[in-house]
């Protein structure tokens, strides 16, 4: 009974004083195996390419840990940070999150420092499996393969009449000097900005758009070096200028908008995508992807969906090899390059669903088929088979 | 049209009798504030900070089973629902959800904070509080 009292007079005088600094560690965990048919590749996130499924069963490709701290220093300031560590990635701790959080009121809340970009309608807790209903949101729509800002974020939110507005601005500097590539050749440094607008009607239908623009410095040490060496074999011919960076031509500007539709009926959502990559030179090709799912309730554990995904992509002109390179060397090289500069149509389909199995505790499979027209490869039709388990601590 | 509604009310009767307990919604006996059952749910789930009249709302949650009604009954979701919605704001740093007491602590705590808001078995309400709402 003292010790009740004594804790309700802690926490009676909190609110006024506020002097102590409440502390709160939580974390999360997904382990996920797949396996894939034929030959094919899977490649769960555009942003750890190290991370893929294939024939055999794996289970590190897209398995991840994050543990998260908070500090409410006042009512108002609060500092979080969260440390991601996954199989695709090698296991290496990245700092997803660092920032100071201040509410400047009820309506208006500032973040400064390491941030996620908001690219995505799922873009705030993508790497927390258990509080999406796939395994992960349909990867073929989230094409941004940097995503570590550090800069300000404004986010604003208000009512009017029946809708519920949020606005969100940010502005920043990305330097995934980490690399997530296993080679070097998209290192990047940019400074950015983006905002989007999501409105929710009556709370069951959420709009959401959003456009993002960065110039994207490239440069690439072992394009540089490998440049080098063709330019004293053959004067004046060697890698494509515009890859090389520190050149008379421009930084390769880069824009991403989305568009965004979610509906919650009672127990049956329906959410969906159009995201585009789009390049201001032709250098890379350009995505326009989206996506639908439909997700139904069954029962309070058993959340089956379905969702069906297109891909629109023109190719980009990026040659590795130019004249004077003698032609077989350059088409040599090149058609290797269109696995990742081709144009492709890409359509999917998935079928899944989750199973809550304790309150902290989701498993969670999906079978997706995918099929493209991409002449250069022999596998045009991937099939995949994921499970997973959702753990929050 | 008078059997359907004699249909509605015995239907409706017979889900009531599955709940097992009534929750009621307390606060400090000073706090005078109109409370709807909308308040309610915009409190508990972290979308408003404050009372109706302005002063800011703390809200503690049960650690017993009448956590589970209240839930379903006042925020219309399951437990794992709701932990899936808070770990969304959680690990994006954007709230941590409300802290969890025992029913002894709930009745002391609201008792002794005019800006506190909670929930317990109507049975256990004792007069040091006010009950907003009963579900």
């Amino acid at each position: 009974m003292k010790k009740t009292l004594l804790m309700a007079a802690t926490l009676a005088i909190t609110p006024v004083v506020s002097q102590a600094v409440d502390f709160s560690v939580k974390g999360f965990a997904s382990v996920i195996g797949g396996v894939t048919t034929d030959k094919s590749e899977y490649r769960p996130h555009v942003k750890y390419s190290g991370g893929k499924f294939d024939e055999s069963f794996a289970l590190d490709a897209e398995s991840r840990v994050g543990i998260q701290v908070r500090a409410d220093i006042t009512d108002k300031l609060s500092a979080t940070a969260q440390v991601v560590s996954r199989g695709g990635y090698n296991w290496r701790p990245e700092l997803t999150w660092a920032y100071l959080g201040y509410e400047v009121n009820d309506n208006v809340q500032l973040k400064l420092g390491r941030l996620k970009a908001p690219f995505y309608m799922y873009s705030d807790y993508q790497d927390v499996g258990y509080a999406l209903p796939w395994i992960s949101p349909p990867r073929n729509a989230y094409i941004v393969p940097i995503d570590a800002i550090d800069g300000l974020n404004i986010t604003t939110n208000f009512s009017t009449g029946k809708f519920d507005h949020v606005i969100e601005a940010w502005v920043g500097h990305i330097d995934d000097a980490q690399n997530k590539y296993e080679s070097d050749q998209l290192g990047t440094e940019i400074d950015a900005f983006g905002f989007s607008y999501a409105p929710t009607y009556d709370g069951w239908l959420t709009l959401r758009y959003t456009y993002n623009e960065g110039d994207l410095d490239i440069y690439s040490s072992a394009l540089n070096d490998l440049n080098g060496a063709l330019n004293d074999l053959f004067p004046g011919g060697g890698v494509d200028a515009r890859m090389l960076g520190n050149t008379a031509s421009e930084g390769q500007r880069g824009s991403f908008s989305g568009l965004g539709i979610k509906a919650e009926f009672d127990k049956l959502t329906i959410v969906g995508e159009l995201n585009q990559l789009e390049w201001h030179t032709n250098l890379f090709p350009h995505q326009k992807r989206a996506y639908i799912s439909a997700i139904y309730r069954a029962t309070d554990k058993f959340t089956p969906y379905i969702t069906l995904m297109k891909n629109n992509d023109s190719a980009g002109d990026f040659q590795l090899l130019t004249d004077p390179v003698p032609q077989p060397f350059q088409d040599g090289i090149n058609a290797g390059l269109l696995a990742g500069f081709g144009g492709s149509d890409t359509t999917a389909w998935a079928i899944g669903g989750r199973y809550d199995l304790m309150p902290n505790v989701a498993l969670k499979a999906e079978y997706q088929s995918q099929s493209s027209d991409l002449t250069y490869n022999t596998e045009n039709v991937a099939d995949t088979f994921r499970v997973a388990v959702d753990i929050l601590f | 049209m008078k059997s359907l509604y004699l249909a509605v009310l015995l239907i409706a009767t017979l889900f009531s009798g599955f709940a097992t307990a009534e929750v009621a919604v307390i606060v400090h006996p000073s706090n005078a504030d109109a409370i709807s059952q909308d308040d309610v749910n915009a409190i508990f789930l972290g979308k408003k900070k404050s009372f109706p009249g302005g002063s800011s709302a703390v809200p503690m949650v049960l650690n017993d089973a009448t956590a589970e009604e209240f839930n379903s009954k006042l925020l219309g979701k399951s437990a794992s629902q709701l932990k899936s919605y808070w770990s969304k704001l959680v690990f994006t740093g954007k709230a941590n959800p409300p802290k969890s007491v025992s029913a002894d602590e709930m009745l002391s705590l609201i008792k002794s904070n005019p800006n506190m808001i909670g929930f317990i078995d109507s049975a256990a309400v004792t007069g040091d509080v006010k009950v907003v709402g009963k579900y």
